[in-house]
């Protein structure tokens, strides 16, 4: 696939230009500028999506697979460049040359989303065990920039039963994923792009004590309960984060302020 | 139109040929962008054609009756009612601004003199009434004919209003309004066998409505994660099975299409079956994920196939076969080079639609350069044809066209690096009985017939 873009016709009649026949997979540097290019028009990309008012969760997620495909692809590739004596890698994905046939990737560690409860696959190797991952700065730097992109991308849904929806049957209750320990080394990685971005877990940054110096002059004994946090703290967060990830009816009396605080925040900062 | 061949070609005497009817929309170079139709859609009888435009606006056209005085010419299509279906509406929470565009329409079949349909743009889906009005009552007696009240002091006698005819009117009203019941956005509504129940899907959700009851729906799928940062994969469209009201199937951006029994659970988060063609690996490529999200499903007539479109191809399916397609076939293979100019100037994500013809043995799809394209499925032979202004003759034959995709390019053939992107034929649909077929192109709409030799 050659790396420049190619003007796409607007119906002016052009000479026919010999195609290169692919590019050899097997040459590093053409393929690492590819996904280089690659990287750069997802990122932008993902970018435009975020910033134009119509929000695409269907384009936005294609582009967020295509990006964790190029990472994971870059990150063999500096797997193989810097440690050629480890163990054999398995090459996460390949670009079509048409001269290497590669062992495809079971079908199996692509899916990592348990779907419905009916396909439970292994989550791919590349990104989830990382003996060999090397991350430099510019990799993790990429996975928090993704993530940081993508971060609102999950829109905030009412936390009140909606109009239009009916109270869920007793017996199906929306699917629970219980919240694993994360077994990856690196804090914040592409897997995180969808964070949820639920208004509970907005209240993490009422901890950081940076914030607290700006708030330290206003009179929060309106939001005082019996027993003592540290100041500025949310007073229920703890019960929050127990219930984080269940989306069935959370206890939102004594936080609606702190829900409306915040939302002002998100709307207006 | 069994045994006869739905896709033209060269000789056969029972070839079909396709020939200009009709084309409909402004002749501007300058397309404005609320003129562009989003969506096609015949009714049942084939009489009503409706399109749905990005401006909100919803157009029915009506098949004129056969006249006595042009036998050979099938009636026409002529304007029946225009209305604004949806407008634009702003999200003040989430600060969002969402679309009048209509996504889809699907008409409800007919039950009684007056017509209806579903029409949705990204939030809500409306049921419009469309019903013929003829007379009118004259002689009120608390009104004036021109509809100024009367003074009731001097009237001193009364009347009964007497109905007199009047030039016809059609009106399309709102009938309900299906709200506030999807938080991503709509791509899909199907109604139901039973005449009663519709569903609609977003990119995470499928819902279950009554026709008649607005306040409500039910969730039938939730593939909604726990965690958003686990979400690889959404729903790109789904439908009712044609006869067993208790299935539909739902397609996904990954390539697999899912058939799910309502009598399983009210929540059908657990598929009866999954439908996926294992990848072929010497064609993976970093776009082989995108290619493949399937962008429409659409059962045949007779409920025993489903047709899948991908970015390159169209597939058959048979419902009881799950591990590949019947049958495959290829829309625009020579753009599988050009995969990532075409990722980069967002080509790549446009949605094509599919859609059969009345005996299901020939489906259609549109490409770029206002081409389209028809598969026969008896005789596997395949034609691309052109929707453009230039063939817009009365009763034209249309040309097959042909891409050329290296070598020597013969007089007629376009090359691949000549086809406009910009003309891209996303919508397009199949008369219920007969060989007619309407084919949106930007903001024109295009008829046409066949002509049997």
């Amino acid at each position: 696939m050659a790396a420049s873009s190619i003007p796409l016709g607007k119906g002016v009649k052009r000479k026919r230009h010999e195609d290169d026949g692919g590019q050899a997979a097997a040459e590093y540097t053409p393929q690492t500028f590819h996904c280089g290019t690659l990287l750069d028009i997802s990122l932008l990309k993902l970018h435009q999506n975020c910033v134009l008012a119509e929000r695409n969760l269907h384009r936005s997620v294609l582009i967020a697979n295509t990006l964790r495909r190029l990472q994971a692809e870059i990150r063999w590739e500096n797997g193989r460049n810097t440690m050629p004596s480890e163990m054999p890698l398995q090459p996460p994905e390949q670009l079509t040359s048409g001269a290497n046939q590669l062992e495809p990737l079971s079908k199996m560690g692509e899916e990592i989303t348990d779907l419905n409860n009916n396909i439970a696959k292994a989550p791919p190797p590349s990104l989830i065990e990382a003996p060999f991952c090397l991350l430099s700065g510019n990799d993790s730097s990429l996975s928090s920039a993704i993530s940081t992109i993508l971060q609102d991308l999950d829109y905030v849904e009412d936390l009140s039963t909606p109009l239009g929806q009916a109270p869920p049957e007793d017996d199906h209750l929306l699917p629970l994923k219980p919240v694993s320990p994360d077994p990856r080394p690196e804090p914040r990685s592409l897997d995180s792009i969808f964070t949820a971005f639920e208004i509970a877990d907005s209240d993490d940054f009422l901890i950081d004590g940076s914030l607290d110096a700006i708030f330290e002059d206003i009179d929060t004994s309106m939001y005082d309960v019996p027993q003592a946090f540290p100041a500025g703290a949310c007073p229920t967060i703890q019960p929050n984060k127990a219930s984080r990830g269940i989306h069935s009816a959370k206890p939102h009396n004594s936080r609606t302020d702190f829900e409306l605080e915040n939302l002002m925040d998100l709307l207006v900062g | 139109m069994a045994g006869v061949g739905v896709v033209g070609g060269s000789g056969g005497a029972n070839d079909l040929q396709w020939c200009f009817s009709q084309v409909k929309g402004a002749l501007d170079e300058d397309v404005a962008e609320a003129d562009i139709i989003s969506t096609v859609e015949f009714n049942y009888s084939g009489d009503l054609l409706a399109t749905g435009d990005k401006g909100g606006r919803v157009v029915i056209f009506q098949r004129e009756q056969e006249s006595k005085n042009r036998p050979h010419h099938k009636g026409e299509y002529n304007v029946y009612s225009t209305f604004q279906s949806h407008e634009p509406e702003f999200d003040y929470l989430k600060s969002l601004e969402i679309e009048e565009k209509i996504n889809k329409i699907r008409w409800l079949p007919q039950q009684n003199a007056a017509h209806f349909l579903l029409s949705t743009n990204d939030k809500t889906i409306k049921l419009w009434k469309i019903s013929e009005r003829d007379k009118r009552a004259e002689g009120y007696n608390l009104k004036e004919e021109d509809g100024r009240y009367r003074n009731p002091v001097r009237i001193t006698t009364l009347r009964v209003p007497v109905l007199k005819p009047m030039d016809l009117m059609v009106e399309a009203s709102p009938r309900r309004i299906f709200a506030n019941a999807h938080t991503y956005h709509i791509n899909s509504i199907s109604v139901n066998s039973d005449n009663e129940t519709y569903l609609s899907a977003d990119d995470l959700r499928i819902n279950l409505w009554h026709l008649e009851i607005t306040d409500r729906s039910f969730n039938i799928v939730d593939i909604k994660p726990a965690n958003m940062e686990e979400l690889t994969e959404v729903i790109t469209a789904a439908e009712c099975h044609p006869h067993q009201c208790n299935v539909f199937a739902y397609s996904s951006s990954k390539g697999t299409i899912r058939l799910c029994d309502m009598r399983a659970g009210a929540l059908c988060d657990k598929h009866s079956k999954f439908f996926e063609e294992p990848e072929d690996p010497s064609s993976r490529s970093f776009f082989s994920e995108i290619i493949s999200s399937i962008s429409d499903v659409k059962f045949s007539h007779n409920g025993r196939y489903m047709m899948t479109r991908d970015y390159l191809s169209v597939k058959v399916w048979d419902v009881n076969m799950e591990t590949r397609p019947l049958e495959t076939y290829q829309v625009h293979e020579y753009l599988r080079s050009k995969l990532c100019s075409l990722y980069e100037n967002d080509c790549i994500f446009d949605k094509f639609e599919c859609c059969w013809n009345g005996s299901d043995s020939a489906i259609m799809t549109g490409s770029y350069n206002n081409f389209f394209r028809m598969f026969d499925r008896n005789t596997k032979r395949d034609i691309t044809l052109e929707a453009s202004r230039e063939s817009s003759k009365p009763r034209a034959i249309l040309k097959p066209r042909k891409v050329c995709t290296g070598g020597k390019r013969r007089k007629d053939e376009i090359s691949v690096d000549s086809l406009d992107f910009n003309k891209k034929i996303l919508h397009t649909a199949w008369h219920p009985k007969e060989n007619i077929i309407a084919v949106a192109a930007t903001n024109n709409l295009y008829i046409f017939q066949d002509k049997v030799n």
